[in-house]
């Protein structure tokens, strides 16, 4: 049996990659090298720190690995969604990205949220329009390059007493909200709490999601854009958790936060269609989390069947084959589940709206003409938004939006329950006896299980592929085509 | 089992109020230590040791005259539930603690005090290398350091076992995924001097069929919690037991428990199975009540996660279902 551990080229992992649409000349090239770069360093720096992370992070969950986010920053692990208007180089990020965290995630699915996470917290920022294109954004690509402590950022959606409904665009109308952004002379002022939020604790910024009004989320929730260092802004708790420990999951208090008008972002009542578009291109990416946990597990299981003489003799017995075999198969499954879902977000969904000629025009504008005070109020104004809005619904669609989501909530799910079926058994398989693989595989098993969770929880995810993949309906989050003439007119 | 372990008369009267007490004891003091067992906390262990004690349960199958109440070992699974129903791991130790004693009565012999403090560590590879001696490995051998008197399974043969014999040697684990309670390390044996205590039929029997009863206690614990939550928290309009996801988790759950098998003839081949079948089922109704928890149950501050990483130690304890499923084949060809 050949080590699996061995350097394998992507088409090895994917045949579909051979023919795949993103994947000529430079564009393989520079993608074959960010995904080896990154499985060398899962390797080699990720890997045999894990277990340490883990257990010191469980004793003290602020005990932040910032030398490993560090290094993952020089690596380019922060700018992964960064297009290259804002400093990064990444048009079409989620194929990217996924591929980039499953290699982060065989290594440590913590450190792969860690990362995630980070994205996460940007990708409001993307989906919502040019004005936050420069500034922010090219700060952290400048930051994440540098040796110091990099710029991190989190997203804060989740409340203590609303979740997955937030996250689902009929079940939101329902929330439960509790926090609320409150329209004064300037800007808004926040009050609430956050809970479970991924980075919160040690997050530079913070994009947070509010209802102006929280009876009517679905009407007026948007994100806002708050500096950690914001007077009424605190990290009240940073939770213990099971598993996925290197990413510190943290309660954020907001006690009349006050957050100018240019840092909030989108219009009031975008909150949904953008949080669709968000979780669209986030969640393969999940997917790819999961899968990379259960090649983790599989490749550490395969390892020591091969070479420690405590496993010989089992890899000649059959239920160990088959059960090598079933891992294979979900790894298998779950990475074609994720590269379906991220490459519809790139070539069909959201993700194509980077490559248009318009967007990209604007990528080509000197900075000063982008950053210009003019030209920051026209990109912030109403007209604005709703022209994106406009665009979206032209060159994405409802029907193309809901369907990209609907494939992105498959591969969660799929790689969420790869990552859980394989862990497990690849713990059942080693038994109690395997030494110190036993600690390792327990945490990969531990940490597979938050894939089923975040993100929305694996049943929500599965009602947006009935939605999406088998009733067909469109969400109806975009504005319709009257609005648009509207705008146009 | 023997004859004489099982077909002593119970007072049934009496035997429902000792599992009335159990229950009352689990829910009044492991249940409450449960964080701070998860962590083996010494103090934690030691006060539901100490309560154990009072009540008799860690030799409830120990003869009268080794200071117990000479049970018949069928009827420990059913303290074993409720003790787990508290905390997995201070089941475990009772579980352990009697599987010795019963063992050990089979020595001609031999006597235990009544405080000294007996601890079964079977699995691993013990081999009897020479009359008495036994050399091997035990790669996970629970509450082994708490105790004055083990009794290693090797083979099927049985053999008392001095703690403090210079040929065995603890090796520490680094961490370990669940039943905190019962702290566990490997032990290596070197030409150890081992007593032989006889067959290991009964013994392993008993493990097995309490090991199911533990992981039944883990479920029924994660059931219950599961189902209060889902009929508290809301979203979505209502409580979350009104959405069909939620629903259909808590009925499986349910399934799982009632339609569970429970060895009614104490041999080693329907305790195998029951441990098998309990085990696989614990770690599904544990890992869909964290489910139903949300975020919240990942956190270790509910309470949630720990039984599902209860049940999964007690899934790989004292051997990968896997293997108990061929060496099952093997007892029913």
């Amino acid at each position: 049996m050949a080590a699996l551990a061995d350097e394998l080229p992507l088409e090895a992992q994917a045949p579909r990659l051979h023919h795949h649409p993103l994947l000529r000349g430079r564009r393989r090239e520079a993608l074959q090298a960010i995904v080896a770069d990154t499985r060398t360093f899962a390797r080699r720096e990720i890997r045999p720190r894990a277990l340490e992370i883990d257990r010191r992070m469980g004793a003290d969950p602020n005990a932040f690995p910032w030398e490993l986010a560090t290094q993952g920053g020089r690596l380019g692990l922060l700018n992964l969604v960064l297009p290259r208007v804002a400093g990064g180089d990444a048009d079409r990020f989620c194929l990217r990205t996924s591929l980039v965290l499953e290699e982060v995630a065989a290594g440590c699915g913590g450190m792969a949220t860690l990362f995630g996470a980070h994205a996460l917290g940007i990708t409001p920022l993307l989906v919502s329009g040019a004005a936050h294109w420069d500034g922010l954004l090219r700060d952290l690509a400048r930051s994440a390059r540098r040796d110091e402590r990099p710029l991190i950022m989190a997203c804060a959606i989740t409340e203590p007493t609303a979740g997955t409904d937030v996250e689902h665009h009929v079940h939101v109308r329902s929330a439960q909200l509790m926090s609320r952004a409150e329209r004064v002379a300037g800007g808004y002022r926040l009050n609430g709490v956050k809970h479970f939020i991924s980075n919160g604790s040690v997050a530079r910024w913070i994009t947070v999601i509010l209802a102006e009004d929280p009876r009517r989320p679905y009407e007026t929730m948007r994100a806002f854009l708050v500096e950690r260092e914001s007077p009424g802004f605190a990290v009240t708790k940073v939770e213990h958790k099971m598993g996925q420990r290197a990413s510190p999951a943290a309660e954020l208090t907001f006690t009349d936060v006050f957050v100018p008008d240019d840092r909030a972002i989108g219009r009031p009542g975008d909150g949904i269609a953008a949080t669709a578009a968000v979780l669209a291109g986030s969640r393969p990416v999940v997917g790819a989390i999961g899968t990379g946990i259960a090649r983790g597990a599989y490749e550490r299981l395969a390892d020591w069947l091969r070479t420690d003489p405590a496993a010989t003799g089992l890899l000649d017995r059959q239920q160990v084959q088959l059960a090598l075999a079933r891992m294979e198969e979900l790894v298998h499954g779950a990475r074609q589940a994720y590269l379906d879902a991220a490459t519809e977000f790139d070539m069909v969904s959201m993700g194509r709206i980077f490559g248009l000629p318009m967007v990209q025009a604007l990528a080509r504008l000197p900075r000063a003409a982008r950053t210009s005070r003019l030209a920051q109020r026209q990109m912030r104004s109403a007209r604005a938004a709703r022209l994106l809005m406009g665009l979206v619904e032209r060159e994405v669609g409802d029907v193309e939006l809901t369907r990209s989501l609907g494939l992105s909530s498959l591969a969660k799910a799929q790689g969420a329950d790869a990552a859980m079926e394989v862990t497990g058994l690849a713990l059942e398989i080693a038994g109690p006896g395997c030494g110190a693989l036993r600690p390792e595989l327990e945490k990969c098993w531990r940490d597979a299980k938050l894939c089923q969770i975040y993100e929305g929880t694996n049943q929500l995810n599965r009602l947006e592929v009935y939605g999406g993949l088998v009733a067909r309906e469109a969400m109806g989050v975009l504005p319709t085509a009257a609005d648009t003439q509207e705008t146009r007119s | 089992m023997t004859d004489q372990t099982t077909r002593r008369a119970v007072d049934p009267e009496a035997f429902d109020e000792l599992v009335a007490v159990t229950r009352h004891f689990a829910e009044a003091v492991p249940r409450r230590l449960a964080p701070a067992l998860d962590t083996a906390d010494p103090g934690a262990i030691a006060a539901c040791w100490s309560g154990v004690c009072e009540i008799g349960l860690e030799r409830c199958l120990a003869p009268e005259r080794w200071g117990g109440i000479d049970l018949p070992a069928d009827a420990l699974p059913a303290l074993l539930e409720e003790l787990a129903a508290g905390d997995a791991g201070v089941a475990l130790a009772v579980l352990l603690s009697n599987a010795a004693l019963l063992g050990l009565a089979g020595a001609p012999g031999l006597t235990v005090r009544d405080d000294e403090r007996c601890v079964l560590v079977p699995g691993g590879d013990v081999r009897e290398t020479a009359p008495a001696r036994l050399s091997g490995e035990v790669p996970l051998a629970y509450d082994a350091a708490a105790a004055d008197l083990l009794l290693v399974c090797a083979g099927d043969r049985l053999f008392a076992v001095d703690p403090e014999d210079r040929g065995l040697r603890p090796v520490g684990l680094g961490g370990q995924l669940g039943l905190g309670a019962t702290p566990a390390l490997a032990l290596t044996l070197r030409e150890v001097r081992g007593v032989s205590c006889g067959d290991a039929e009964a013994v392993t029997t008993l493990l097995h069929a309490g090991v199911a009863a533990i992981a039944r206690g883990v479920a029924r614990r994660a059931e219950t919690m599961a189902r209060a939550y889902a009929e508290q928290r809301r979203q979505g309009g209502g409580p979350i037991i009104v959405h069909g996801a939620v629903r259909d988790m808590l009925a499986r759950m349910a399934e799982r428990r009632l339609g569970g098998t429970v060895p009614g003839a104490p041999r080693l081949a329907a305790a195998l199975a029951a441990r098998i079948g309990a085990t696989d089922a614990a770690v599904v109704t544990t890992t869909d009540a964290v489910q139903v928890f949300g975020g919240m149950g990942y956190m270790v501050e509910t309470g949630v996660e720990k039984l599902m990483r209860d049940a999964k130690a007690c899934q790989l304890y004292p051997m990968s279902n896997w293997l108990a499923r061929e060496w099952l084949l093997e007892l029913e060809r």
